[in-house]
């Protein structure tokens, strides 16, 4: 029988089960690991461990006689929790002890009271309750619920739960913070080690707004060593760093979009980071979500936590809007067409009903959107230079002289009198100016992503518009709208590309039409004489004829659906502002 | 990376140094190809002679990448050719220069469960296991030098996993220091782990920014 490793689950050799576990072993070198231990690497005598000394489950009997002190759950930089059993009730509760070293000082056990009495008026199925809260001579407490389960960074680290499946839990988070939001309340300090998930899967958010407090004591200016000790700067939102006074609800926005980034990759976003879809297969509408609660302005980011529940739910509602190409890709991992972002998750699971166990604790790792492997980006200004891509590069290369060669032939053609060649080599330039546009379209979308951070995702295809003032006013709203503009002057190129198609469509349609009118034109039949060949009945004409206007349909097709195409890009972007 | 530099005997050292951490995973990645022990053996030892004989580090330029990506595909190569000509291996004029334990070899490729994987993912699993060993072994090393074997003896068992309640105390006690001094030990081992980790892969890979996917890829490896 194989062992498992209880951290990571890997299977461990039956013949040393119990040698360090090789897979643990390896994630010491990870960056995140490393990162993570220079941030905790304050020197070991100054650290919580040595100075602050959870009381003994002794002292603590003492100090709460209504209390049956179990054990001690855990111990971090802000102190110490205790499971107990609330004997009057006969209820188990979290005991959590927060030490502060600023206990004799009044103004903050008055604001300590004021956030805590805020903090006990929230209720809700997906936040941890606040029972009861004081203080003894060296802690602040909060008696709280206790949640039986564990936390959403234990899941991911054990691979108890795929990042897909993560996601499930995205809109109950979202529920409980903007419930908590409605109320004033913002918690700070959202990362995964704060989203509980209890044994039948419920979701509840832990330490509501304790961030605020332990950091605003006196002796606790932000970016002291106590941040350290909490060591989430990667979930802050810049704001909270640069601009601590001016926090809002909008900083959870941006934590909670560090959460999901990680959950999708399995990365912090830091730096100029990539887009998850660059990192890991998946629907791309999810980039945006991201993208989006990552703002750094928050005026950018999604304004209500509401906001970004709905997105998701969306995505999970309607098929993948993946476009170009990519779509093709990507669905020919999931039957019936269709990338599941997330689980399914039921209606009855919102709110009071809990999740099925089975969805979120130990399911197996799928082959799923989000967990194969990351492609990673190359080339220059990241596009990643595939030989299809070199193929695309060649199109676009090879369709601006043939326009051009067949531009000159059409206007010299018909006073030099080889009509015929028009049809022929107007057939390979409309091929090649339509690869040509093709290349065209996947350059400028490469471009915009890369150099203006524009993706297509961004570009919904809307069907019910705003007014044109709408749109109009908020083209010059703020930046995001700015980068449209430049989006669409990137357009020019195409647009001249396009003028040639048209012009070369023109051409092959007049000359094969030319072919049949001409001929009944005993003076044009100059034009159909081409060194020793001659087109001298119709029924030679014929087939020329009907393969030009054949052909000129389906290139005006494509034309203007490449032009519809264009034009709802142009829309959806400018529509963004509105819609958001 | 070190290994690709040059044709410095430094470079040289270095690539020897690689083969023999590394001759294991590719003898696994052989006999997952159907060989048989001795066989197996045999194409190893031939594939590592060659490789040192002829140079080909010359051909690992620093833009190719991983030297696992490298060894793996010319271990594939080297194997295509000598089962074409089914020769005797005569190369390296007969001076072993990786010392392989055949029967050794044979018994610690026979213990392993896994082995009812691809011969890639065999050789993955194999090449981060001789990764680990040897950043263990340096971890040692640097322990001895300081003269705290012991030390290592007793808590490189810490390194992954929580530890049982009590259990550092415990240490503590046979290593007659307080439970906090242990716990810090324990925790700079782990990061030293780490800090050689990264310095071990950086030999192997083209750039720093491929460390990371590399232990990723190894990492997914080990957990199967």
């Amino acid at each position: 029988m194989n062992r498992e490793c209880p951290e990571c689950g890997a299977a461990l050799p039956e013949s040393a089960p119990d040698a360090p576990c090789a897979a643990c072993l390896m994630k010491l070198g990870m960056k995140s690991w490393q990162d993570a231990a220079q941030e905790r690497n304050v020197p070991p005598t100054q650290s919580y461990e040595s100075t602050v000394v959870p009381p003994s489950i002794e002292d603590l009997a003492r100090i709460f006689p209504q209390l049956e002190i179990v054990r001690l759950v855990g111990q971090g930089g802000m102190g110490a929790v205790f499971q107990a059993v609330q004997k009057s009730l006969d209820r188990t509760v979290a005991l959590k002890l927060i030490h502060i070293n600023t206990a004799d000082n009044r103004a903050f056990a008055d604001r300590f009271i004021r956030e805590a009495k805020a903090l006990a008026k929230l209720s809700h199925p997906n936040i941890v309750t606040v029972y009861d809260f004081g203080h003894t001579d060296d802690y602040y407490y909060f008696l709280m619920e206790y949640v039986d389960g564990t936390n959403l960074r234990h899941l991911l680290q054990t691979g108890k739960m795929d990042p897909a499946s993560a996601l499930a839990i995205v809109p109950h988070v979202c529920d409980a913070l903007q419930y908590a939001h409605d109320h004033g309340i913002v918690h700070r300090d959202i990362k995964p080690e704060n989203i509980l998930v209890d044994k039948k899967g419920v979701v509840k958010i832990a330490d509501f707004g304790l961030a605020k407090l332990v950091n605003q004591g006196p002796a606790h200016r932000p970016l002291t060593r106590t941040n350290h000790v909490m060591g989430t700067m990667h979930y802050m939102a810049p704001e909270q760093i640069e601009k601590p006074l001016s926090v809002d609800h909008r900083a959870d926005i941006y934590s909670l979009g560090v959460v999901i980034y990680e959950m999708l990759t399995g990365e912090l976003p830091i730096g100029r980071f990539a887009r998850p879809s660059q990192k890991v297969k998946l629907d791309v509408r999810l980039d945006e979500v991201v993208l989006h609660a990552l703002e750094k302005e928050p005026e950018l980011r999604f304004q209500q936590m509401s906001q970004v529940k709905s997105e998701m739910e969306s995505i999970q509602s309607t098929p993948p809007n993946m476009a170009f190409g990519e779509a093709a890709d990507h669905l020919g991992h999931h039957p019936r067409g269709r990338v599941p972002p997330v689980q399914p998750v039921r209606h009855s699971m919102a709110r009071q009903s809990p999740m099925p166990a089975s969805s979120l604790v130990a399911a197996p790792p799928k082959p799923g959107v989000a967990t194969l492997p990351a492609v990673e980006p190359t080339g220059f200004f990241g596009v990643a230079f595939a030989p299809q891509t070199w193929l695309n590069v060649v199109y676009l290369l090879l369709s601006f002289p043939l326009g051009v060669f067949y531009f000159v032939f059409l206007t010299t053609g018909f006073s030099t009198g080889i009509g015929l060649l028009f049809v022929w080599v107007g057939i390979f330039v409309l091929l090649g100016t339509l690869l040509g546009v093709r290349g065209a379209m996947w350059f400028e979308r490469e471009l915009a992503s890369n150099l203006l951070g524009l993706h297509l995702s961004d570009l919904r295809f809307r069907r019910e518009s705003p007014g044109v003032w709408d749109r109009v006013k908020n083209l010059f709203a703020d930046a995001q709208s700015w980068k449209g503009v430049a989006y669409l002057f990137l357009k020019f190129p195409l647009g001249i590309l396009s003028f040639v198609a048209v012009v070369t469509l023109l051409a092959t349609s007049v000359s094969c039409l030319g072919a049949v009118v001409v001929y009944q034109i005993p003076w044009a039949e100059v034009f159909f004489s081409i060194g020793p060949w001659k087109i001298d009945t119709f029924a030679e004409a014929l087939p020329f004829s009907v393969l030009g206007v054949i052909l000129l349909f389906v290139s005006l097709h494509v034309l203007n659906g490449l032009t519809w195409i264009h034009k709802q890009m142009a829309v959806g972007l400018l529509q963004r502002r509105t819609t958001t | 990376m070190s290994a690709g530099n040059a044709d410095s005997p430094a470079s040289r050292e270095a690539l020897e140094n690689l083969c023999t951490t590394y001759w294991f995973p590719l003898y696994a990645f052989v006999r997952r190809q159907g060989m048989d022990a001795h066989r197996a053996a045999d194409l190893t030892q031939g594939f590592f002679a060659s490789l040192l004989e002829r140079d080909d580090l010359a051909k690992l330029d620093q833009a190719r990448g991983k030297f696992r990506s490298f060894l793996l595909a010319s271990i594939k190569n080297y194997m295509l050719n000598e089962i074409d000509r089914e020769n005797a291996i005569k190369r390296g004029g007969g001076v072993t220069i990786v010392s392989i334990d055949a029967r050794l070899a044979d018994s610690r490729y026979s213990n392993d469960p896994v082995f009812s994987q691809t011969p890639e993912r065999v050789f993955d699993r194999q090449w981060a296991l001789a990764l680990l060993d040897r950043v263990r072994a340096t971890l040692r090393a640097e322990f001895a030098e300081r003269g705290k074997d012991d030390q290592f003896k007793y808590l490189s068992g810490c390194l992954t996993g929580q530890p049982a309640s009590g259990r550092y105390r415990q240490l503590g006690q046979e290593l007659g220091l307080s439970e906090s001094a242990v716990k810090v030990i324990v925790y700079r081992m782990k990061q030293r782990f780490g800090e050689i980790l990264r310095d071990e892969i950086a030999h192997t890979v083209a750039s720093e920014a491929e460390i990371d996917t590399e232990i990723q890829t190894l990492f997914n490896a080990l957990r199967g």
